[in-house]
């Protein structure tokens, strides 16, 4: 997992390892310094994310990608949240949520606190009918 | 010495005015928030609310007196003594409020200095956008209920950057999340200077 809450013990799984997918219309190539190169993948990310998501396997982990993550909420392809609340008041900048006409209501399975006074906030979709 | 809260209910998001129509479960009430909300607002001395707010909410908790779940929560929300920051009001106020009068700076410090306890300031608008960028706020106590309203304003837009320490972070059943922050020692740039 990519929250920094849990570090990878077995080298193994570390970031450096595990397999990436980098979302791109102009890259022809995404590589990783010594390490295996990410896969770029073209075209929609809904439809490649719903193809991995029918495979088998463990989870997948979005990082950052603020227009990616946009695009795979608005398509309610994400399945958990997981937030880490800075301690900050900050009353401006780029927002996480796509802003669209959309109420939802989350469940919440998990919260943490840290020395450092951020609150990791764990969230899943109520889908409808779920 | 007083300390002024800013007390507030949010969506995940930092959305904190319900959608229209008000889709069910926007900001949960649930009886155990509630009862520590009832407990926050017993041992407050007073609310500080901008004019909006004081209108918008002395327009509702007096018929909620006889309501059979909020009856008592009602019966503190309407005998607290209140201050209201208003350009255009004037005193007499109804519902147990009173007008501050003259510098909003000097007025909020001499209601800190009369109080010994909690003074509740309630709403996200202009008032509490005030106090912060003045450094009045003491506390911070935030309701984050499970959801997500990404198209309302957020919270303390244009309020910032302000440093805070958590305080305090409590879960209840119905998943709603209370998170009570103290701005920093070391909170802002500028800050303590008024505007």
């Amino acid at each position: 997992l990519a929250n920094g809450d849990r570090r990878p013990r077995d080298h193994r799984r570390s970031p450096e390892l595990l397999p990436k997918l980098v979302f791109s219309n102009t890259l022809g190539e995404a590589p990783w310094g010594e390490w295996p190169a990410a896969r770029v993948v073209h075209g929609d990310p809904g439809a490649a994310i719903k193809g991995l998501k029918d495979q088998d396997g463990k989870h997948m982990v979005l990082w950052g990608s603020l227009s990616l993550a946009q695009e795979l909420i608005a398509a309610d392809l994400i399945d958990e949240y997981h937030f880490q609340l800075c301690p900050t008041l900050v009353g401006g900048g780029r927002t996480l949520f796509p802003t669209r006409e959309s109420y939802a209501r989350l469940q919440r399975v998990n919260v943490q606190t840290y020395d450092t006074g951020v609150v990791f906030l764990q969230y899943e979709p109520l889908r409808a009918g779920a | 010495m007083g300390r002024l809260v800013i007390n507030n209910a949010m969506a995940v998001n930092g959305a904190f005015e319900a959608p229209v129509p008000e889709p069910d479960g926007w900001l949960v009430l649930d009886a155990d928030s509630n009862q520590v909300s009832l407990e926050q607002f017993l041992v407050a001395d007073a609310m500080v609310l901008g004019r909006k707010t004081y209108e918008g909410l002395a327009a509702v908790w007096p018929q909620l007196a006889d309501d059979p779940t909020l009856g008592l929560f009602a019966d503190r929300m309407n005998s607290m003594p209140k201050y209201v920051a208003s350009r255009t009001l004037r005193d007499p106020l109804e519902w147990n409020a009173t007008l501050l009068e003259g510098d909003l700076a000097t007025s909020v410090t001499g209601i800190k200095d009369s109080h010994d306890r909690t003074l509740v300031a309630v709403g996200a608008g202009e008032l509490t956008h005030a106090l912060i960028d003045m450094g009045l706020v003491d506390e911070f106590w935030f309701w984050v209920s499970p959801s997500l309203w990404p198209a309302g304003p957020r919270i303390f837009d244009g309020v910032g950057p302000v440093r805070l320490d958590l305080i305090g972070a409590t879960t209840f059943g119905s998943g709603v999340v209370r998170l009570a922050y103290r701005p920093a020692p070391d909170r802002q740039e500028g800050t303590g200077s008024g505007r």
